[in-house]
């Protein structure tokens, strides 16, 4: 890939990289360190994209696969961040603070994909192929982890 | 708008507020020019080939009963061996897990395909063609390496205990293993039921995963001779 095809694909998708990333993660630090294994994998890829969507696609799959990477790895499992509060992002209205802890209270497996459907809009199928699972047990996931933002949020979650 | 169409843009505005962290966009930037580059250049590259090669080959394979794995200690899985009937003859494709530099984990594994010339032979979208070679068609497959874990089962060792880990469910077998080296039994993932089997030796581990309906798991409870709860009163 060349660097201006690069750089562009950088400016474009990004900011949808990190947020993908930091669901999957929820750690900011470990989230940046997915965003940059996703972009390092675009450098390296030698064939260029028919067009931007399937880019962006597929750098959402490349860092869905590295937070399923870290996710493995037993410290992961095992760890907890203490700093994290220090990074917190700062919302313009509570309602929208109160959403953004709610998902991030979420199973990790519940998590990354309401980010795939919701800010991405990916269909329960694009989810399931993405994520390896029946389009079943995306429904099924999906649907629990409505009801627990419900439970949490009341009235702003519909 | 409905329900679910506030929630998407509610949810939408809520993590467009996100800003991406000070200095990301510089240190993805440099990739271009930077050391993560040169390091994954040269063996680095090799390695990648092959490990996307076989990660394709396991992607295939995953799905086959009797996968055997080898223990070293307390560590994660190591290695794999993988079989699979193609065009009537069984393939042995042994995977060995190898830490990059870059801290990635890949599984690496090779198998001779035997195949005519010119003969182009197609799984899942994938061709496979001049005999040993494995080429990669489809481009989209670029950027998956090895996924044992998503879909099927890890055996992990860990503080002097054995679990199955698949995905967030965890079943400690010790006490079974312990006994005969042989565990048996049924647990729930996501929804869905699986009976699995496990035999430990001092040398290797094996395991065979499969799934199960729910009309089957009370057969297999007797059969494994599981407990089942009282209901709550």
């Amino acid at each position: 890939m060349d660097t201006k095809e690069y750089e562009r694909l950088v400016s474009l998708y990004l900011g949808s990289i990190y947020r993908v990333a930091l669901n999957g993660c929820n750690c900011s630090s470990d989230a940046e360190d997915v965003v940059q294994n996703t972009f390092i994998k675009l450098w390296e890829r030698k064939d260029a994209f028919p067009e931007d969507d399937y880019a962006r696609k597929w750098l959402i799959r490349v860092a869905v696969n590295e937070c399923k990477s870290l996710w493995r790895t037993a410290w992961k499992r095992k760890t907890t961040y203490l700093e994290e509060a220090e990074r917190e992002p700062v919302f313009s209205v509570p309602e929208k603070s109160d959403l953004y802890y709610a998902v991030r209270e979420l199973p990790v497996k519940y998590r990354q994909m309401v980010h795939l459907y919701y800010f991405e809009e990916y269909s329960v199928k694009e989810i399931a192929g993405l994520m390896k699972l029946s389009e079943t047990a995306v429904q099924t996931r999906l649907l629990r982890a409505r009801q627990q933002l419900k439970e949490k949020l009341k009235e702003v979650w519909k | 708008m409905s329900g679910e169409e506030q929630n998407k843009s509610f949810y939408k505005e809520t993590f467009e507020e996100i800003p991406v962290p000070q200095g990301l966009a510089e240190k993805v930037g440099r990739i271009t020019v930077g050391e993560e580059k040169r390091q994954r250049t040269g063996v680095g590259s090799v390695i990648r080939k092959v490990a996307i090669a076989a990660a394709v080959l396991v992607a295939l394979f995953v799905g086959s009963n009797g996968i055997a794995y080898a223990m070293t200690g307390e560590t994660w899985v190591e290695k794999m061996i993988l079989r699979r009937i193609i065009n009537g003859t069984e393939y042995e494709i042994e995977a060995e897990k190898r830490e990059l530099k870059n801290g990635e984990t890949v599984y690496i594994g090779e198998a001779e395909i035997d195949l005519k010339d010119g003969e182009k032979f197609s799984i899942g979208g994938i061709d496979l063609k001049d005999g040993d070679i494995f080429q990669i068609v489809e481009p989209s497959w670029e950027g998956i390496y090895i996924d044992v874990a998503e879909g099927s089962t890890e055996i992990v060792s860990q503080n002097g205990r054995t679990y199955i880990w698949d995905g967030d469910t965890e079943v400690d077998i010790t006490e079974d293993l312990e006994d005969d080296g042989i565990a048996r039994g049924i647990y729930e993932a996501d929804g869905i039921w699986k009976k699995y089997g496990v035999k430990k030796t001092d040398e290797y581990v094996s395991c065979s995963v499969e799934e199960i309906s729910e009309y089957h798991v009370p057969y297999y409870k007797k059969l494994y001779q599981l407990p089942t709860p009282m209901p709550e009163q």
